[in-house]
């Protein structure tokens, strides 16, 4: 009867150590593929910016030494264009 | 045995709601999470769609006001209308007018705290052609609030609102650029400016990497107007 008893309580430790694992594994790999998104997410906004960034900066270019060529002064403030594909984005987090 | 079974099971019970809470928990947590990235990742690519649709249709405009086009889906037929214009004495002129709301003339009285952007073409035997936008940054109500609005005129003297095309883009100023770049409120004769830059001035809310963005655009050395709509 003892014997019985405790080969139960072991079945049901066991059991219950099983549950407890396969919680975690469900819980670990949720968060392993949400960090996957977010980071992926991230990566490809920052591809995307850098890239229309560099479209932006090679258009004023153009447009600046076009200006330039006729004469005209230029002298306009380009922080913008530096601000264009540096970091993250600011504004994005109140966005949300 | 009996007190011990039920004592065994009220302790899986417990367990079980502890865990089945803890992953609804985590379920419910992992759905909001992900209904604010995809929201998050609209947003982004939404503004940089306004961004581009907006630098493309001023372009778009310009290149169509500096070849002498009605940049409406009129067109003029080029030899007649070239006739017709130096017949009547009308030059082919432009004007780009921006104008704030307590212009009495801004045609947008109705829409308070707004910026007016006219953008008017003569040309085609005195045919006039006139486009505006408006860029609302105050007033309104719910979506439009803040934005930039494309009117059209409706009857004679009564303005109505026309398709919306954009929003968060409360404010447009313009520079015109002859010896240097200075900012103007009106830009007559489209064509005698060697420049104009445009300032896009984007809602605080916008998923941009800068809050102002510009669009630099030069007038051809050689100003070749030509009047064939087939050149564009």
């Amino acid at each position: 009867m003892l014997e019985n008893r405790k080969m139960l309580g072991t079945k049901l430790t066991g059991v219950a150590m099983l549950e407890m694992l396969l919680v975690l594994t469900l819980l670990a790999s949720g968060l392993s593929a949400m960090l996957k998104i977010h980071t992926h997410n991230e990566v490809m906004w920052q591809r995307f910016t850098n890239t229309y960034c560099a479209h932006l900066k090679s258009s004023e270019n153009t447009a600046q030494s076009r200006l330039l060529d006729k004469g005209i002064e230029v002298d306009w403030n380009n922080g913008w264009l530096r601000q264009c594909g540096i970091g993250s984005t600011p504004g994005y987090k109140t966005a949300l | 045995m009996k007190t011990w079974q039920q004592g065994m099971t009220l302790m899986e019970l417990l367990m079980a709601m502890a865990l089945s809470s803890l992953v609804a928990s985590a379920m419910l947590h992992s759905v909001s999470w992900l209904a604010a990235t995809h929201q998050q990742q609209n947003t982004r690519i939404t503004s940089w769609e306004r961004e581009l649709v907006v630098r493309q249709t001023f372009q778009h405009v310009f290149l169509r006001l500096r070849q002498g086009l009605p940049w409406s889906s009129f067109d003029c037929a080029s030899d007649q209308s070239a006739q017709a214009d130096s017949l009547l004495g009308t030059a082919p002129d432009s004007l780009l007018s921006v104008t704030g709301s307590d212009d009495d003339s801004a045609p947008s009285r109705a829409v308070r705290g707004s910026d007016v952007i006219t953008i008017r073409h003569f040309g085609c035997a005195g045919y006039v052609t006139e486009q505006y936008f408006v860029g609302r940054h105050s007033g309104g109500k719910g979506d439009e609030r803040f934005g930039l609005y494309f009117r059209e005129r409706r009857g004679e003297e009564r303005w109505g609102y026309s398709q919306e095309i954009m929003l968060g883009l409360p404010r447009i100023t313009v520079e015109r650029c002859d010896t240097v770049c200075q900012p103007a409120i009106n830009v007559p004769g489209f064509h005698s400016a060697e420049g104009l830059r445009l300032a896009f001035h984007w809602h605080e809310d916008a998923v941009l990497p800068f809050p102002v963005s510009y669009l630099t655009l030069v007038t051809p050395a050689a100003r070749a107007i030509s009047l064939s709509p087939g050149s564009l």
